[in-house]
């Protein structure tokens, strides 16, 4: 999960405040390097749409593993999951089965993968927001 | 994506247990049956498992891990004689006057139907305490 301190973001912000050295002109020169560096992150978020944060010089990360894939792929196998559930009940209350567990267990499992991806929601809206609460 | 690990063969021994109430309950409801579709007295039918492997998913190295799952074989019949009774007015007896009963004894397929049910009971629990697990690790996002 996303550690600001410890993600690519925060370190690349520290390094760039140091060689940039302290001070007086140093409050515009940080605000525009944390611009730069939090339109990266945001992209990463965003897939492929531009941010409204976007300077001049802002890149775009290719999103393969970044949140917004692995939210992705999760929503698409909670999916699944529902309809292997729903497939299950169906044959079962029309009669081509007698096996319960079945669709007991396909009920589980995809009640499961969805509390998984409620999760996987709060710690990024969690880190998100610790994100937001640093000071520029 | 497979939340509860492991479960595959635990739903194949639901299924073959199942299926082994089925055949004991079908074996005590014919406990007096004297003819059956081929004429013939009815014969007490048992399960047989064996081993089936299923793959349960993927090791760390990639390579596919296998596990053995339950698999019902056969149905086979019990080819013991059964007991023999003598009742010349039965529409079955033959020309001494005897009727051949089933070979089913109840007290054995009360003790089967119990073992069966506990079997699958066991298997269930399996399943409970999988998904516990489960839930007690995505419980641990929460404060």
């Amino acid at each position: 999960m996303i550690d600001p301190l410890s993600s690519g973001m925060g370190q690349q912000m520290m390094s760039q405040i140091t060689k940039g050295g302290m001070g007086p002109g140093m409050g515009n020169i940080g605000k525009d390097m944390f611009r730069d560096i939090a339109d990266k992150e945001v992209n990463k978020l965003n897939k492929a749409e531009p941010s409204a944060f976007s300077g001049p010089n802002h890149v775009r990360v290719d999103s393969k593993d970044g949140f917004g894939s692995m939210i992705g792929d999760l929503i698409k196998d909670v999916n699944e999951k529902g309809k292997i559930a729903r497939a299950e009940t169906n044959k079962l209350l029309l009669g081509e089965t007698d096996n319960i567990h079945q669709s007991m267990i396909a009920m589980q499992e995809s009640g499961l993968a969805f509390t998984l991806l409620v999760e996987v929601r709060n710690k990024l809206v969690q880190s998100y927001q610790e994100l937001m609460k640093m000071p520029v | 994506m497979n939340i509860m690990p492991g479960l595959d063969p635990t739903a194949s021994a639901l299924n073959a247990e199942k299926m082994r109430l089925d055949i004991i309950g079908q074996n005590i409801a014919n406990a007096h049956t004297t003819r059956g579709p081929d004429g013939q007295p009815y014969k007490r039918q048992s399960v047989s498992f064996e081993a089936e492997l299923m793959a349960l998913g993927k090791r760390a190295d990639g390579s596919v891990a296998y596990g053995q799952g339950v698999s019902v074989r056969s149905i086979d019949q019990d080819p013991t004689p059964g007991p023999l009774v003598f009742n010349p007015g039965h529409p079955d007896a033959d020309e001494k006057g005897m009727v051949q009963l089933p070979n089913v004894n109840l007290t054995h397929e009360m003790v089967d139907l119990i073992t069966a049910s506990r079997a699958y009971e066991a298997n269930l629990q399996v399943v409970r305490t999988a998904k516990q697990m489960a839930q007690n690790a995505l419980r641990m996002g929460q404060k």
